[in-house]
């Protein structure tokens, strides 16, 4: 897809708007399968973001630095008998980000703190 | 504490996610590959402890054949076009991964034989044992160039794999048009600094370690 350096692809802002959600719940990073979970809340439970789609787009969102990712401790991954997970967090970049592009497009699809009860 | 026997459960659709995941990263980077694989692993665990919390195992399989399809295309455009620059990103750093087992005995036996070669190419010229045909003609000169050039360019590419190559991949061509009946020894040589080279970016330690944090000492 070709766009302007800097602009947000409206799967990117949607990830980035689903991080701020869920920081403003109190999940400062989030990892894959919650960023999708949270982008899908408000519509259609049962259509996640699809596997190649989603961490494209992060990879991407990463290396323009609107969020940066870390490894989940394995330790406590393996004391809750699961594969270690990726957490991300948005940047102050991202933020910035976030807030040109609602202010470009204020119609946008947002998704909201609303979503709480469907991701916890 | 909730236990569920994630990977592989038979019928969820996991096993086809994997196996597409392992397809398309193979060749990777050894970091880049362990971190793509290790999070779609996570998703799909996340996703399975998702759907049991919601009573919806049953169309788990549903979900992630539709998640797996959709995203194919972003898969293979990942694969073309981001992951050469990211690979490459990760090829220019100045940290130095040691030969493995495997490279190493490859460069020792190049090495030997190449210094062997010279050694018995160019000796009776030093010693004055050499009859008056033996450095007639193009052959024996191509030949001491190439072997010279392959022996410094292996122990170069312990070193410096990508220096190493570029000298060994062109003495090699040389070594060859003077000595054609070596083609199997030239084409080790270009073998061993290639897979030192890719060795080398795969297991930078540097590299394993910025993307993935679970190897941090």
């Amino acid at each position: 897809m070709r766009r302007k350096p800097g602009q947000l692809v409206p799967l990117e802002r949607e990830i980035l708007e689903a991080a701020l959600s869920l920081r403003g719940m109190g999940v400062v990073e989030a990892h894959g399968f919650l960023l999708a979970r949270t982008m899908n809340a408000g519509a259609d439970a049962r259509r996640l973001t699809a596997y190649g789609s989603l961490y494209k787009a992060l990879d991407r969102l990463e290396r323009a630095g609107l969020l940066v990712s870390r490894w989940e401790d394995p330790v406590y991954a393996a004391d809750a008998a699961r594969p270690r997970r990726r957490f991300y967090r948005v940047t102050g970049a991202g933020e910035r980000a976030v807030a040109e592009a609602r202010a470009a497009d204020p119609e946008a699809v947002r998704r909201t703190a609303a979503t709480e009860t469907q991701v916890t | 504490m909730l236990t569920l026997r994630l990977p592989g459960r038979r019928g969820d659709g996991s096993a086809a996610v994997r196996g597409w995941v392992a397809f398309y990263t193979l060749g990777l980077p050894r970091a880049l590959r362990t971190r793509r694989r290790d999070e779609i692993n996570a998703d799909l665990a996340d996703e399975t402890l998702d759907a049991v919390r919601r009573g919806r195992q049953q169309t788990l399989f549903g979900q992630r054949m539709r998640r797996l399809v959709r995203g194919i295309p972003a898969d293979l455009a990942w694969r073309v076009l981001d992951t050469p620059t990211m690979a490459r990103e990760l090829a220019v750093s100045d940290d130095w991964a040691p030969p493995t087992r495997w490279s190493m005995a490859l460069i020792a036996i190049v090495a030997i034989s190449s210094a062997g070669g010279l050694a018995i190419v160019t000796l009776p010229v030093f010693l004055g044992a050499a009859g008056p045909d033996s450095w007639s003609g193009w052959g024996p000169v191509g030949f001491t160039i190439g072997s010279a050039g392959i022996l410094i360019g292996v122990l170069l590419a312990i070193l410096w794999p990508g220096r190493g190559a570029a000298l060994v991949v062109p003495s090699a061509v040389v070594g060859f048009l003077a000595a054609p009946w070596l083609l199997g020894g030239w084409l080790l040589a270009i073998i061993t600094v290639a897979v030192r080279s890719y060795v080398a970016r795969s297991a930078d330690p540097a590299d394993v370690e910025r993307l993935d944090p679970r190897r941090r000492r």
